[in-house]
C-alpha cells in the first residue's frame, strides 16, 4: 500500500513500520506514522485496539451461557468472538485456560501426531527437495483445512512460477471461526510442525522469508511459535528460512487471505478482489502463499512420507482432518477423524455423546459461516464434497433447549460486528439481518449477500442461517 | 467471449467488454483514474453461474456474460434500497449526534464542501486522495456499519488537504463537492464546456472550462483526460480562476494625463502608442510574456524586429530558465526538456534538484510523489527540507550558492569509482578524458566543508544514480537562478552524460518550466539573440530568410537582455519600452532600480489584465485578455504545444492580445491582417521547420511535442535519440565561482520561491479564494537563528539586504537550513524583491533570486 511507503519514508524506516503494533503499544495520536485518518481508520477497525473485552461470546460461550436458550443473556452481548476455549465454555480472558482435550478415531494420527504422545518434533525438518514436496502433496490430494478447502499443491505450483525476486511464505493462525482451536493447540503443542510446513512450502515455491500470524486472542501461541522459531533457528533446521511472528488484533475478516496481508502490513483488515490471487500478488506485490495452520502441520508428515508410486498411503494422509467439538457433548476436544467420517460417529466415539439426560437438537458445524445440521442429518459424512461449508471443522452442539431464533441472532449479531464494510452488500445487509420480518424478505437479503458481496464472510454469512430456514422454517423469525 | 450473447473481443476488464458490448451495467465507485476497486458491487454480473464484479474481474475468452438476468435486476434493485436505507439511517444519525457536535457537514474550507449524510462509502475520494495525490486526508474509519468516512475529526480546513480537488472531481454522491458546483443555479447554471490549456505553471494541464448558461463566466473547472494532467488539476489550475471576472480586471485603455491614468477609447489610445513609438523608433524595447500564447509572442518579436527594427526583445525566460536553455544547448545542442512527463513513470530513480514540485508544479510532483511510492527511488538536492526531500532516498541538503561544487562531487564519484558508461560516453560524447581528470579532484570529503553535505551521503546518491536502469533528472530555479545557474545546468548533463541517460525513454534532463507559455515565448523568439525555432541572429543566412517572409530587414547583431535593457535606460540608449503581461516591479530583483529606471522612461506602455505596480508608472495601458478569453496555443515543459481555446468574452472593452499587437503593428507602419491566431500559427509553420508539421489541426487532443518536421510526424517526445543535435554532447569542466552573496557580511541567506496556493507576483490567485488558503506572507526561518536575535514564532521582523529591506511575520521552522531563510514572491508589498540582489547569471544574465546575503531583524 502506497500509504506504507508514504509512511516508511517520512519515518526513514528501511522496512515499513506494522501501524497495528504501534498502536498496540498505546500513546498519542500519530504514534503509528500513518497520516492521522488512515491511523484512525486503522485503531477503530481493529477490538482490540480500541475496545477491552474479557468475556468470551463466541457460540460455545454464548450457548454454556444460555443466551442462545432463552434463559441467559442477549444473544447479542458484545464481547471477544472466541479465545479458543469452547471446550471449557464459557470462557473469559481473566481465568487460565485449562489444556486442550485431544483423541483420534484414527488408528495412526497425522494432525495430532505430536501431541498425542511422546513425539521427535524436529524430525519434521528433515524434507525432500522442492520438486519432491509438491509430487508428494499432490499425490496426497491436501486441500486447505481452513475452510476454502482449496488444493494445495495447486496453490503453490501458481506462486513457484509466477515471476518475482523472492516469495512469502503466511501461515494463518487467524483461527476465528467460533467452535474452532485446533490451529491454536498446534501452535502452542506442535509450533515445530507448522514451521516446517512453512519451510517445506518455501522450498517447493522459492521463497526466502514466512510468517506466522497469530490472531491477537491467541497471545500463549504466539509466545510458543516464536520459542520453536529460535531453537529451529539455532539448530540450523530452518536452512535459512526467515520466519517472524505477528499478531493480530481482533477482527474476524482478517483470517480472509487477501484481508490477512493487509493485516500483516499493519492496515484495516479488508479484503481485496480477487484476481490477482494472492498467490500471484500477494505480501509487498510478491508471490504468497497463505495456507492454514493445520494444513500446514500435516505437510511435512505427508512429504516425508516416501510412498512407491501408484500407491495410496500418502493420499490417507491427505484426508487427515482435526475438528473440534463443543457444546452438548460429555468430552469437548479436538478430535482427529479422516474426511468422511459421519458427523455422529465424530460425536459419539469422538465426543462422547450426548450428556445424560440432555438430547441433541442441531450442530453448528465450520463456525458462523458454516452448515446447520439437524439431529437427524447427523449421519452426513464430514467432508467438503457430502456437507460442503464445513469450513475450519468446528462443531458446536446444541440440546432440545436452543431457541432458533436465539441462534439466528447470534449468526446475525456476529455478522453484522464483524462485516469489515469494504463493500456495499455486506456492510449495510449484515446489519440488517435482524429486521427482517418475514422469511421471504430475508431470503432477498440473503441473496443479495451471496450474490453481492466481496468475500466469503458476505457470501458465506447467509449459509447456516439458510440451512435454518430449510429446517425450522419461520422459527429464525421469532 | 460473449456478453448477453453477443461476441466480443475479451479485453481489459469484464466491465470494459460489457461497455464494448454496450450492455447496460450500473457502476458507482469506477473512475477511470483510479484501478477498480470493487467495493459498491453495483457491477455484478453472472459469468459461467458465477456471480462477480465485472470492474475487478479480468475479461477471458470462453466467458460467456449476462448483465440482465432477473436475479440480476432484482439484486441491483435490492442493492440500490440498501444504499439508500444507509444514507437515511445515517443522516438520522447524524441529527441525533447535531446537538453534541454536528459532524456530518464540514464548510471551513474554501472550496470544498463535505456532507457526510450523502457518503456511500464508495472510497472514491480516500483513493483519489491517496493514488492520485498521494495525501491521504481521507480514510475510513469504524468498522461494518459503523463505518464512517473520516479525515482526522476536526475542521477539514485544518488538514493536509492540498485543495487538489480529486476527492470532488472523483465523488459519485456530492458527499464531497466543490463549493462552485453548489453555487451553479440560475444564471451560473452551467452552459458550454471548452477544452482548454491551463495558464499557471509550465506543466500545462488540460482543463475543461464550464461556461455559463448565459455565456459570460466560467464558473466551474474540471481536469481533462490527457497524457499531461490524466484528469487531475491542482488548486490553482481547478479553482483560481476567478481573477478572469475579478472587479480589478482592466476594461478600457488607460492614458496619462496630466500626471492620471485616464479612461480613453482604443482609438485615442492607439493613436497615442503609434505616434510615440514611431518617434522613439531605434529607442525601443520590448518584453514579451509567457503568459501569452505562442502566436502573440511571436508578433511581439516580429514586430520589435522587422517592424521597429531591434532586437531588444526578451521574455520571462530570462529570469527563470534561460540558463537551462544555454546549458542545455551547449551540452546537448538544444537548450529544452530532453524527455516527457510521461517519463516519470518509466523511470526508476528521480533526481529532483532545485525544485520543490508539489507547490511549484503540483501535477508533475504528484507524479513523481507516486513513482516514488510504487518503488521509484528519488534523490533531492534542495537547502530545504521540500515535501519531496521528506519522501526522498537521500536528500542532498546543501547550502544555497553551492550547487557546483556538489554537482561535480557527484560526478567525481561515478569517475573515482568507475562507476560511469563507458559504452555510452565512447559512442555519444566528447572530451570525457580531459573532463575526468578534471573533476577528480572535486572528492565528496573535499566539498563536504563548502556545501555541506556529507560525504556518505554524496556516495550513496552517486552509487543510486549508477545503480538506476533509468535515472531521469529534473530541475528548476534552485539550479538556473544563481551566478553559475547555466553552468549548473551544464554539469546535471554531465551526470546524465556519465550515466548514459539520454536519449532513451525515462531519463533525460528536463527543466521544469515555471510558467505555462515559457518554453513558447522562448521558441517563438523573444530573445534578443536568438530568432524564432533558436536561430541566431547572427546567422546571416537564416536572419535572411527570416527577412524575406517578413518583407523587411532587421539588425544583424543581438540586443539587450532585459538586465541590460534597464541599465540602457540609463545610458539613454533604451527610451521607450513596450511590456506584455508582466509586472516586472513586482517580480524582478532590486526593484527599487527598476521602478526608478521605468519611471525614467519617455514611453512605457504596458498591456495588461490589473493595474499592476509597473502599470501604475506607465503612461499608456492597454487591457488585454486572460487565457479563457482568446485562442492560441501554450507550449509546456515537455516541448507539448497545446491548443488554447477561448471559453468567454474580455470584460468591458478588454481584448485578445494579438488583436491589439496586431493594430499596433499595422499603425506602426507593419500591416498586419490576420484574421486568426491559426492565421498567425500557420505563417510561424512556414517559417521554423520544427513546427512545420504542427497545425491546429493536428494539436486537437494531446498536442504534439516539437520538433514536429512535417505534417506527417508524430512529434519528438524524446530528443538526442540516436544522436545529439549538436552531433556528440559536450561534457563541461566547471570550476566553483562562489556568488559574491556568500562572502558578505550579511550572515543569513535567503531564498525565495513559491508556495503552492499562489503564483508569481500574486495578481491571479490572491485575486481568488487561494487567498484563505495562504492569506500572508511568512519568512521561514530555522528556530536557532530565530533564538540568536530573540525571535518568537509570529514575529514581525524586518529582512535586510544590501540593495533594500521586506517586511514580514517570521515563521520558525527546521525545513530550512541553519543559516538559510525563505520566503515568498507572491506578496510584492512585503518587498521581497526589494531585498534580492543584481547578481546575475554569467552566461544568460538570470538573476540570482535563490541567494541573497541578509540579515534579519526583529521589528519593535
Amino acid at each position: 500500500m502506497s500509504v506504507l511507503e508514504w509512511t516508511r519514508r517520512r519515518l526513514h524506516l528501511a522496512e515499513a513500520p506494522r501501524p497495528i503494533d504501534a498502536l498496540r503499544e498505546g500513546g498519542a495520536r500519530g504514534v503509528s506514522g500513518l497520516p492521522i485518518a488512515w491511523e484512525d481508520g486503522v485503531r477503530t477497525f481493529y477490538d482490540q485496539l480500541h475496545e477491552l473485552q474479557t468475556a468470551c461470546v463466541g457460540t460455545a460461550c454464548a450457548s454454556a451461557r444460555h443466551a442462545l436458550s432463552g434463559n441467559g443473556g442477549s444473544a447479542e452481548t458484545p464481547g471477544i468472538h472466541c479465545l479458543g476455549r469452547c471446550y471449557e465454555a464459557p470462557a473469559s480472558i481473566l481465568t487460565r485456560a485449562r489444556p486442550i482435550p485431544r483423541c483420534s478415531l484414527a488408528p495412526t494420527p497425522v494432525v495430532l501426531r505430536h501431541v498425542l504422545g511422546p513425539t521427535r518434533p524436529l524430525d519434521d525438518y528433515g524434507l525432500p527437495d522442492g520438486e519432491t514436496i509438491l509430487a508428494r502433496l499432490e499425490a496426497s490430494g491436501l486441500r486447505g483445512r481452513g475452510g476454502a478447502a482449496y488444493p494445495t499443491a495447486a496453490k503453490w505450483r501458481v506462486a513457484a512460477r509466477t515471476e518475482a525476486p523472492d516469495r512469502f511464505v503466511v501461515a494463518n493462525g487467524d483461527e476465528g471461526d467460533p467452535g474452532s482451536y485446533v490451529d491454536r493447540l498446534l501452535l502452542e503443542e506442535a509450533p515445530h510442525s507448522v514451521l516446517a510446513g512453512m519451510l517445506a512450502c518455501a522450498r517447493a515455491i522459492g521463497a526466502s522469508r514466512g510468517i506466522v500470524f497469530v490472531r491477537g486472542e491467541y497471545p500463549e501461541a504466539a509466545k510458543r511459535v516464536s520459542v520453536a522459531i529460535e531453537e529451529a533457528t539455532a539448530t540450523g533446521a530452518l536452512d535459512g528460512f526467515a520466519v517472524s511472528v505477528l499478531v493480530g488484533a481482533g477482527s474476524y475478516v482478517a483470517g480472509e487471505e487477501t484481508a490477512l496481508l493487509r493485516s500483516i502490513e499493519g492496515l484495516r483488515a479488508e479484503p481485496s478482489p480477487k484476481p490477482p490471487f494472492p498467490a500471484e500478488r500477494g505480501l509487498y506485490g510478491l508471490p504468497t502463499v497463505v495456507q492454514n495452520i493445520e494444513t500446514l502441520s500435516v505437510v511435512p508428515a505427508i512429504v516425508r512420507a516416501e510412498t512407491p508410486a501408484g500407491q495410496t498411503g500418502a493420499r490417507s494422509e491427505g484426508r487427515a482432518k482435526a475438528v473440534c467439538v463443543s457444546g452438548a457433548v460429555v468430552s469437548p476436544g479436538v478430535v482427529e477423524i479422516e474426511l468422511g467420517t459421519p458427523l455422529r460417529d465424530v460425536l459419539v466415539a469422538g465426543a462422547g455423546g450426548a450428556p445424560a439426560g440432555r438430547s441433541w437438537k442441531m450442530a453448528l458445524v465450520g463456525g458462523p459461516m458454516g452448515r446447520v445440521v439437524a439431529a437427524h442429518e447427523f449421519d452426513v459424512a464430514l467432508s467438503y464434497d457430502a456437507l460442503p461449508g464445513m469450513g475450519h471443522g468446528g462443531i458446536v452442539v446444541f440440546d432440545e433447549t436452543v431457541r432458533i431464533r436465539r441462534l439466528a441472532e447470534h449468526l446475525f449479531a456476529f455478522a453484522a460486528s464483524e462485516s469489515c464494510g469494504a463493500c456495499t452488500p455486506c456492510r449495510v445487509g449484515t446489519a440488517k439481518l435482524k429486521e427482517m420480518r418475514t422469511v421471504a424478505d430475508l431470503e432477498r437479503l440473503m441473496e443479495t449477500l451471496e450474490m453481492g458481496s466481496m468475500c466469503g464472510f458476505g457470501q458465506g454469512a447467509p449459509r447456516p442461517i439458510r440451512d435454518l430456514v430449510r429446517l425450522y422454517g419461520s422459527e429464525v423469525l421469532a | 467471449m460473449h456478453v448477453d450473447g453477443a461476441p466480443i473481443a475479451a479485453q481489459g476488464s469484464v466491465l470494459d467488454a460489457c461497455r464494448n458490448a454496450k450492455a447496460n451495467v450500473p457502476t458507482h465507485c469506477k473512475d477511470e483514474r483510479l484501478q477498480a476497486g470493487g467495493h459498491c458491487r453495483g457491477c455484478i454480473v453472472e459469468i459461467d453461474g458465477r456471480y462477480v464484479a465485472a470492474c475487478t474481474t479480468p475479461a477471458r475468452d470462453g466467458m460467456h456474460v449476462l448483465t440482465e438476468t432477473p436475479r440480476l435486476l432484482a439484486y441491483r434493485e435490492h442493492l440500490g434500497t440498501l444504499v439508500e436505507q444507509e444514507k437515511e439511517e445515517r443522516a438520522a444519525r447524524s441529527v441525533t449526534q447535531a446537538s453534541v457536535v454536528n459532524r456530518s457537514t464540514d464548510e471551513s474550507h474554501p472550496y470544498l464542501r463535505i456532507d457526510l449524510d450523502k457518503c456511500t462509502l464508495c472510497r472514491l475520494c480516500v483513493r483519489a486522495c491517496a493514488d492520485l495525490q498521494g495525501q491521504f486526508v481521507f480514510a475510513v474509519k469504524g468498522r461494518g456499519a459503523e463505518s464512517e468516512l473520516t479525515w482526522g475529526g476536526g475542521a477539514f480546513s485544518e488538514t493536509d488537504c492540498v485543495s487538489c480537488g480529486a476527492c470532488a472531481s472523483a465523488c459519485p454522491t456530492g458527499a464531497i463537492s466543490d463549493i462552485d458546483r453548489a453555487r451553479l443555479k440560475g444564471d451560473r447554471a452551467l452552459g458550454r464546456t471548452v477544452r482548454t490549456t491551463c495558464s499557471y505553471c509550465g506543466v500545462g494541464c488540460q482543463l475543461d472550462a464550464h461556461v455559463s448558461a448565459t455565456g459570460d463566466d466560467v464558473v466551474q473547472i474540471d481536469g481533462a483526460a490527457s497524457s499531461v494532467n490524466h484528469g487531475h488539476l491542482c488548486v490553482k489550475g481547478r479553482y483560481a480562476h476567478g481573477f478572469t471576472r475579478h472587479k480589478d480586471r482592466l476594461r478600457s485603455p488607460l492614458l496619462r494625463k496630466g500626471g492620471v491614468l485616464t479612461e480613453v477609447g482604443w482609438d485615442e489610445a492607439l493613436d497615442y502608442a503609434a505616434r510615440e513609438i514611431g518617434r522613439l523608433r531605434g529607442s525601443m524595447a520590448g518584453l514579451s510574456s509567457s503568459r501569452c500564447t505562442n502566436e502573440e509572442n511571436y508578433l511581439v518579436q516580429k514586430w520589435m524586429r522587422a517592424g521597429l527594427g531591434t532586437n531588444h526583445v526578451d521574455c520571462c525566460a530570462r529570469v527563470c530558465h534561460a540558463p537551462s536553455a544555454a546549458g542545455l544547448r551547449r551540452a546537448f545542442g538544444t537548450g529544452a526538456a530532453t524527455n516527457s512527463l510521461a517519463d516519470i513513470e518509466r523511470s526508476d530513480l528521480l533526481f529532483v534538484a532545485g525544485s520543490n514540485a508539489t507547490e511549484s508544479h503540483p501535477i508533475t510532483g504528484a507524479r513523481v510523489k507516486q513513482a516514488v511510492l510504487r518503488g521509484a527511488k528519488l534523490v533531492v538536492v534542495d537547502p530545504r527540507r521540500t515535501e519531496l526531500a521528506s519522501i526522498a532516498d537521500v536528500h542532498l541538503m546543501l547550502r544555497p550558492g553551492t550547487n557546483v561544487p556538489l554537482l561535480n562531487s557527484l560526478a567525481a564519484v561515478l569517475v573515482l569509482e568507475d562507476l560511469v558508461d563507458h559504452e555510452f560516453i565512447e559512442a555519444r560524447t566528447e572530451g570525457f578524458a580531459a573532463y575526468a581528470a578534471f573533476v577528480r579532484a572535486f572528492t565528496p570529503e573535499a566539498t563536504e566543508a563548502v556545501t555541506g553535505v556529507a560525504a556518505a551521503d554524496v556516495r550513496l546518491a552517486a552509487r543510486m544514480l549508477a545503480a538506476a536502469r533509468a535515472p531521469m533528472q529534473l530541475h528548476g530555479l534552485g539550479m538556473t537562478e544563481h551566478v553559475q545557474g547555466s553552468e549548473s545546468v551544464m554539469l546535471l548533463c554531465n551526470l546524465a552524460l556519465l550515466c548514459g541517460a539520454v536519449g532513451s525513454l525515462g531519463v533525460g534532463v528536463n527543466p521544469l518550466r515555471g510558467q505555462n507559455n515559457v518554453q513558447g515565448a522562448a521558441d517563438m523568439g523573444c530573445q534578443p539573440d536568438l530568432l524564432p525555432g533558436y536561430v541566431p541572429v547572427t546567422d546571416t543566412g537564416a536572419r535572411a530568410r527570416f527577412e524575406t517572409a517578413w518583407g523587411r530587414p532587421m539588425p544583424a547583431e543581438a540586443g539587450l537582455t532585459l538586465p541590460r535593457m534597464y541599465e540602457a535606460i540609463d545610458t539613454g540608449v533604451v527610451r521607450g519600452m513596450y511590456l506584455l503581461g508582466e509586472d516586472v516591479v513586482a517580480t524582478d530583483p532590486d526593484a527599487s532600480v527598476v521602478a526608478r529606471r521605468l519611471g525614467a522612461l519617455e514611453l512605457l506602455i504596458v498591456q495588461e489584465l490589473f493595474l499592476s505596480e509597473t502599470a501604475k508608472l506607465a503612461h499608456l495601458v492597454l487591457p488585454g485578455a486572460s487565457f479563457l478569453e482568446k485562442d492560441g496555443t501554450f507550449t509546456n515543459g515537455e516541448r507539448r504545444i497545446q491548443r488554447v481555446r477561448k471559453a468567454i468574452d474580455p470584460p468591458g472593452g478588454a481584448r485578445a492580445d494579438w488583436e491589439i499587437l496586431c493594430d499596433l503593428m499595422t499603425r506602426t507602419g507593419m500591416p498586419q491582417s490576420f484574421a486568426s491566431p491559426a492565421a498567425i500559427w500557420d505563417e510561424l509553420r512556414t517559417v521554423v521547420p520544427a513546427f512545420r508539421g504542427a497545425s491546429y489541426a493536428r494539436l486537437e487532443g494531446d498536442g504534439l511535442q516539437w520538433p514536429v518536421p512535417s505534417e506527417d510526424h508524430d512529434g519528438t517526445p524524446t530528443l538526442h535519440v540516436d544522436q545529439f543535435v549538436r552531433g556528440r554532447a559536450a561534457f563541461s569542466e566547471v570550476a566553483f565561482r562562489p556568488s559574491p552573496a556568500l562572502a558578505s557580511a550579511r550572515p543569513l541567506q535567503l531564498i525565495t520561491g513559491r508556495v503552492l496556493a499562489h503564483y508569481n507576483s500574486g495578481s491571479m490567485t490572491r485575486r481568488s479564494a487561494n487567498v484563505a488558503l495562504a492569506p500572508h506572507d511568512a519568512l521561514e526561518m530555522h528556530p536557532k537563528d530565530a533564538l540568536a536575535r530573540g525571535i518568537r514564532d509570529g514575529d514581525r521582523v524586518v529582512v535586510l539586504s544590501d540593495y533594500g529591506e521586506a517586511h514580514v511575520k517570521a515563521f520558525l521552522t527546521d525545513s530550512v537550513r541553519e543559516g538559510t531563510l525563505f520566503l515568498s514572491f507572491h506578496f510584492p508589498e512585503s518587498g521581497t524583491n526589494r531585498v534580492t540582489s543584481d547578481l546575475v547569471d554569467g552566461i544568460a544574465d538570470t538573476p540570482e533570486y535563490k541567494l541573497t546575503a541578509v540579515d534579519v531583524r526583529l521589528v519593535d
